[in-house]
């Protein structure tokens, strides 16, 4: 694979890959008609068949999820959750969604026609049945996080005017809403070491520019999807639910491209602990709300062209993030999409099978694990985390404590505030300290390793070191704080237990 | 006295190999983003000049074109080598380029190809 320079011309990889070779029967694969309009992965599909085998494979998670056949039956839900960005993928996913649970009266009469013709059998129709009274779509907007970039709202309002008000209810989120100015910032380690104060003004933002592209984007794609998460949880608890609802499902438009990106970046950034649990599964659940992902062996080729190809056309827009239009070595998710979408032209297979191989994989702790979540992107964060990371990286010099046991990799002693005199044990059951102001007790691996980038922040000083965490992160604290409150009152000797004793 | 009128025919330069003899017209459309590398235009009509041998243009013949005339800024977006960057789409007539011979493919007159970038989307 080149690496785009134009300089490069004499770059043997910097010549046109082969095309690729086609089946040898050139002829859609469904209808056997010679009209061929794409050839997808290695099949070949004239354009009515290739949208009604991509209809059929985005229905399936509606179906499995809502069984016509459920014993007791699913009650009607009063809705069902949409994450849509305004992209390709997300405004397909809803299109589809939309002509499924709202059938419009040709697509009705169309099905009957079909069933009186002998199509498939009444046990193999879903039985269309109304499912949810609406669809709420969810749209965090990334106005004034992302330089340059412009607020989002209207523009995807006015794509979703097209649907009837009575069936579709905007929900759109300002991303800045994720945060509280009133709280305290997290105080992280800095390469200038000075005394710092813990408690400092929360407006830092966790996209500080010093940071590196990496973190950035990684940060703004995880908080993105916590603040859907902990959307769709808050408008769900304001809704009242029959008895016998399933939970709250919220649908997302993550495609086959876009999840191998996620996976193999992902693991790059240390996420390989949290990788099971979610995110690149085509159904998990999370803070109680069920999530489904219906594209996830759908390329992205293929949605471009169902948009383009839908009656009416799927309209979308781009939605700039920090790395776009950058060059394709500006961070690890470039590299790895630039990496992803050349495999896919030439290898097609090998990025479902990456896809593939992410939905298969499970969680490796143990089901409570799944509770210690980070308090920046909730995903679940494995206790000894940054002990393994201070095991293996040094900072300064050992510390020349008597008390700390020597270890065969004795860790080095990071000058941080809120640093035990020794490191713990590597136990596997020890935990480490719940300090609600030390960062390493309240962010995952990944989330640390991002805000602490060493490269990055040389010479940032320490008060633009500090973080403000967003308000699922200030509720874990308030937690943590609470439960040291408890457990120094144990301790504590009571005045009449005082009195006894004297 | 002769009432043939004299006249000077001016020799007629012979045609250099790269000269081109004539061009196609093309609907060009840019989306998914790309229409930002294109002065932010959606929809372009072009003369796609011919070469001198008669054969039809390819699409590798319309993309050079646009790289070096069209384009308005970040070349290396949108081409890499001889082609177009991983993640555009490409159609010829509404149909994947895959089924058309990719950057082989024969263009006519009045013929509309599509540069879609997959990328950036959500």
């Amino acid at each position: 694979m080149s690496c785009s320079n134009p300089a490069a011309s004499d770059d043997p990889g910097s010549a046109a890959p082969p095309p690729r070779r086609l089946p040898k029967a050139r002829q859609c694969i469904r209808c056997r008609s010679p009209s061929l309009s794409i050839l997808a992965r290695h099949t070949l599909y004239c354009k009515p068949c290739f949208q009604r085998a991509f209809a059929a494979k985005a229905l399936k998670p509606l179906k499995q999820a809502f069984p016509s056949d459920a014993r007791p039956p699913i009650p009607i839900v009063p809705a069902l959750y949409v994450g849509v960005s305004g992209g390709q993928s997300s405004m397909v996913l809803l299109r589809s969604l939309m002509d499924s649970l709202f059938p419009s009266k040709e697509a009705e009469a169309e099905e009957r026609e079909k069933g009186a013709k002998g199509g498939k059998s009444r046990g193999e129709r879903w039985e269309k049945k109304k499912v949810a009274e609406r669809v709420v779509v969810v749209h965090v907007d990334w106005e004034d996080i992302v330089p340059g970039g412009q607020s989002t709202t209207e523009t995807l309002r006015a794509l979703l005017s097209a649907y009837p008000s009575s069936q579709l209810t905007y929900l759109p989120v300002p991303f800045r809403s994720a945060f509280s100015t009133s709280a305290t910032a997290l105080s992280l380690p800095s390469l200038t070491p000075t005394t710092t104060s813990s408690s400092s003004s929360a407006s830092a933002s966790p996209f500080h520019p010093s940071l590196p592209p990496s973190t950035l984007e990684h940060t703004l794609h995880h908080l993105t999807q916590t603040l859907l998460h902990h959307t769709v949880r808050t408008h769900a608890e304001s809704v009242e639910w029959p008895e016998g609802s399933p939970p709250p499902t919220l649908f997302l438009g993550t495609s086959s491209t876009r999840t191998a990106v996620l996976t193999l970046a992902g693991v790059a950034q240390g996420r390989g602990w949290s990788l099971g649990a979610g995110e690149v599964k085509s159904e998990y659940e999370r803070d109680g709300i069920r999530t489904l992902q219906p594209l996830l062996t759908t390329s992205l080729k293929e949605l471009v062209l169902l948009s383009r190809w839908s009656s009416p056309p799927i309209h979308s827009f781009t939605i700039p993030t920090f790395s776009t239009f950058a060059s394709p070595k500006s961070s690890i998710e470039r590299l790895t999409e630039e990496l992803i979408v050349s495999l896919e032209r030439n290898f097609p297979s090998t990025v479902s099978t990456v896809s593939r191989t992410g939905n298969k994989i499970a969680f490796r702790g143990a089901p409570e694990e799944l509770q210690r979540t980070c308090a920046m992107c909730r995903s679940p964060a494995h206790p000894l985390a940054n002990h393994w990371k201070s095991s293996i990286s040094i900072s300064s010099p050992p510390s020349s404590s008597p008390s700390a046991p020597p270890t065969p990799a004795a860790p080095a002693m990071n000058h941080y505030p809120s640093l035990p005199s020794s490191a713990p044990s590597p136990s596997p059951t020890h935990t480490q300290s719940e300090d609600p102001d030390d960062p390493r007790s309240l962010l995952c691996y990944a989330c640390y390793t991002g805000l602490t980038d060493g490269r990055a922040r040389r010479g940032v000083e320490n008060e633009e070191a500090n973080v403000g965490l967003p308000v699922w992160g200030e509720e874990r604290r308030r937690v943590m704080r609470e439960r040291m409150r408890g457990v120094v009152e144990e301790c504590l000797i009571g005045d009449e237990e005082g009195e006894e004793g004297a | 006295m002769s009432n043939t009128a004299q006249f000077t025919i001016p020799a007629i330069a012979a045609p250099s190999s790269d000269a081109p003899i004539s061009s196609i017209p093309l609907s060009i459309e840019f989306g998914g983003g790309l229409e930002l590398l294109f002065s932010n235009k959606r929809t372009h009509s072009i003369m796609l000049p011919t070469a001198s041998d008669a054969q039809p243009p390819t699409v590798k013949r319309l993309i050079t074109y646009l790289a070096d005339n069209v384009l308005s800024e970040r070349r290396e977006l949108f081409v890499e080598g001889e082609t177009v960057r991983p993640g555009i789409l490409v159609l010829v007539n509404d149909v994947d380029w895959e089924l058309e011979g990719e950057l082989e493919a024969p263009l006519k007159a009045g013929d509309e190809v599509v540069f879609i970038s997959t990328l950036h989307g959500g």
